[in-house]
């Protein structure tokens, strides 16, 4: 795999958890910038973008900022980007949430679990699919598991190329990978050791491709 | 089937983790972040920490107790949230979820805000259940100058309305007593729904046994039994998987 410590930008941009997300990070090596003026992009080796709440009102606070911009240029140039949970969501092209759509970085949808009203609040174990064979669970058991707590799914094309790694209970989607862009729907951060070690997976295989 | 969560409560007050006896009566503890970091190793599936302080606000002290400490554990705090603005310092210091009671009975558009932010996932409702009269049966929620509230009445009205994820119910009364949670009374809160219901209030394994069998309940909740010994959480999640209970396996580290 690639280099073993990175420098990660965690997009700051009012609607993230960074509070829990940054000492993870750095307890697994890297260093962290949060990045939000164009200017500071540059110096990231990926980009993790962060996110809790209501989807519109993400993207209302991130639409027309530079922090916006710098996320989509550094896509652009084919450097990771990482989301998690809502940071995951709005990567997405259209949110039930958002009318006017998401960041559009991955094809999709993002729509309300089924049966409306449900919740998806606890721990589950994961069905890789291929992310196995790219290395995702070295160091991981079978029956770990990991938290989730989200109203609203991604629902990429089922016809895709994306690589999707999903919730053995819900089969909802909880990873979808698309070259150098991860969508993880749960919180590494807190799903204690093991979501450390996939985390740290996560971040290699971005940096080595 | 879906794995239901073995929580950890911890009240807090006047700086301490309290061991706390029906709300009315503690024993201080020990220090917020070093409980926080104790049970962080042991696995629970979450950790709620409450101010029982009755404050009416959100109380800054605890705000820098909680950043001492950045669990890997998934972090509900509640006690004093009045806005927008409390949920925003929680989230800066670390927590995943909020406890709401007060706004719930006394402001609910203020909770439609907050639930906009952080979404309906993040919230959790308070009701606080106690029994004013066992003889006939009754349980009223309790709380400073709140009484005759149909409990079951208000935790429907917060789920069909979605203003909460889950609401937690506490038995005042029997809180701090382990063995003591009154289950046959209690288990028609929240019937009408999957996975809404949070129990506390004197749980030990035998209660916990049959309330993780009802429907609604998403997890069962445990205080003062933490502080017995330290493998209580490894002990009450392999003796619930050894009843067949959907409780997770979880390794220590």
């Amino acid at each position: 795999m690639g280099k073993k410590s990175f420098t990660i930008g965690v997009v700051s941009y009012g609607a993230g958890n960074i509070g829990s997300l940054i000492p993870v990070l750095r307890g697994l090596g890297h260093k962290t910038l949060l990045v939000s003026q164009a200017q500071e992009f540059g110096g990231c080796d990926m980009l993790l973008l962060p996110g809790v709440g209501s989807a519109k009102k993400a993207l209302d606070q991130l639409n027309g900022t530079e922090a916006k911009a710098g996320l989509l240029a550094m896509h652009k140039r084919g450097k990771p980007i990482i989301g998690v949970c809502l940071g995951a969501q709005i990567l997405f092209e259209n949110l039930q949430e958002a009318s006017k759509g998401g960041l559009g970085i991955l094809a999709g949808t993002v729509e309300e679990i089924r049966p409306a009203g449900y919740v998806n609040t606890g721990w589950r174990a994961l069905d890789w699919g291929a992310l196995k064979t790219m290395g995702i669970a070295t160091g991981l058991r079978e029956t770990d598991q990991y938290y989730f707590n989200h109203e609203y799914a991604m629902a990429p094309p089922s016809d895709s190329s994306l690589n999707i790694a999903f919730d053995r209970d819900l089969e909802i989607p909880s990873i979808v990978q698309d070259k150098n862009v991860w969508a993880i729907q749960f919180h590494p951060e807190k799903s204690q050791h093991q979501g450390g070690i996939l985390l740290r997976n996560v971040l290699e295989i971005a940096n080595a491709k | 089937m879906q794995n239901k969560r073995i929580i950890g409560i911890l009240p807090w007050k006047e700086g301490l983790v309290q061991k706390s006896y029906t709300y009315g009566k503690n024993r201080p503890g020990i220090r917020l972040h070093v409980a926080l970091k104790t049970l962080d190793r042991w696995q629970l599936d979450e950790i709620v920490v409450i101010d029982i302080s009755r404050s009416g606000k959100l109380n800054h002290a605890l705000l820098d107790e909680l950043s001492l400490c950045h669990t890997r554990t998934p972090l509900a705090v509640g006690g004093g949230i009045r806005n927008e603005d409390d949920v925003d310092l929680l989230l800066q210091a670390g927590a995943d979820r909020f406890v709401l009671e007060t706004l719930l009975f006394e402001d609910e558009a203020r909770v439609m805000e907050i639930r906009d932010k952080v979404g309906r996932q993040a919230l959790i409702g308070s009701m606080p259940v106690h029994s004013i009269d066992p003889k006939k049966g009754n349980v009223w929620p309790k709380s400073r100058g709140r009484t005759g509230i149909n409990p079951e009445q208000h935790l429907n009205s917060w789920i069909e309305k979605r203003l909460v994820s889950e609401v937690l119910v506490n038995s005042v009364d029997t809180e701090g007593t382990q063995g003591t949670f009154p289950v046959k009374r209690l288990s028609q809160l929240g019937a009408n729904f999957n996975s809404s219901v949070i129990w506390f209030g004197g749980i030990s394994n035998t209660e916990a046994r049959q309330l993780l069998s009802l429907k609604q309940t998403s997890a069962v909740s445990f205080g003062n039994l933490l502080f017995e010994k330290e493998l209580t959480v490894p002990q009450i999640r392999e003796h619930m998987r050894i009843a067949g209970k959907p409780v997770r396996d979880a390794r220590l580290t």
